[in-house]
């Protein structure tokens, strides 16, 4: 986190005891309260959720299937170029 | 047939009602009724609204479409010389439903095709190179497979449209 911007939001939690001791042990090791050991961790842990659900990863034959549909220009279909005009009569797109 | 009757399309609202949307596959309806304004607040994704330029608050049909980065690092080093950048930059339509009452009136493939200029017209500032589907069953695959999306792979159900040449 940015240290110059107000931390104004909160999120309350419960939890079992042990859960608790556990994470105030780690926090103490790495020298963090326990909050800002949740925060860093949480914000860590979001970040890969992110970019899991976000990221595409392809095997090999995928990633070379879609390399060499992208490595020559491929006209639109028939039926798609007829719709995208379609859409350019019909639709309002706002 | 398409009647061509005319279409507003445009971002989900307070206006719509969203209960009264049903395409016949409670997951789809499900997801409009209770996930989708939040996924826009969150910016998940942004959900766009089919509707009768005279009735505001039918929904006729949506689709949602998020950004999606493809990884293509599994490609032999030759060919991943040759990419722009990496990861490479796309779009997802995640999800894409018509109500059971206007079905084949070409409503879906005027959903299809807005999600496409709209990511066109993305793509001045961010290329991105191609549109990504996930398709829901057989129908929905054989939908994208005739407006030209191939498969990604046989086991899955995505399918992919390039948008830009490497």
């Amino acid at each position: 986190m940015t240290g110059d911007v107000a931390q104004n939001e909160r999120i309350n939690l419960r939890l079992k005891q042990d859960a608790k001791t556990l994470i105030e042990r780690a926090a103490s090791f790495e020298g963090k309260t326990v909050s800002s050991f949740i925060l860093s961790s949480a914000l860590a842990s979001a970040e890969r959720t992110i970019q899991e659900h976000e990221s595409l990863k392809l095997s090999e034959r995928e990633a070379q299937r879609f390399f060499d549909a992208l490595a020559n220009s491929i006209p639109f279909n028939d039926k798609l170029t007829e719709a995208l005009l379609e859409h350019d009569r019909r639709v309002e797109s706002k | 047939m398409s009647g061509e009757t005319g279409l507003v399309i445009e971002p989900l609202g307070l206006q719509h009602n969203r209960s009264a949307f049903g395409c016949g596959i409670e997951s789809l309806d499900t997801y409009l009724r209770r996930q989708a304004t939040q996924d826009v607040k969150r910016r998940i994704s942004r959900v766009f609204v089919a509707r009768y330029p005279r009735d505001p608050a039918r929904i006729l049909g949506y689709y949602t479409l998020s950004s999606l980065s493809i990884d293509l690092s599994a490609l032999p080093a030759q060919a991943a010389r040759k990419l722009p950048r990496h990861p490479l930059p796309a779009a997802l339509i995640g999800r894409l439903a018509v109500d059971s009452s206007v079905q084949r009136k070409g409503i879906g493939k005027m959903l299809l095709s807005n999600a496409i200029k709209r990511t066109l017209a993305v793509s001045d500032d961010i290329a991105i190179y191609a549109l990504v589907v996930d398709a829901i069953d057989r129908d929905a695959e054989s939908f994208y497979l005739r407006y030209g999306f191939s498969l990604l792979s046989h086991a899955g159900n995505r399918l992919f449209l390039p948008l830009k040449s490497l």
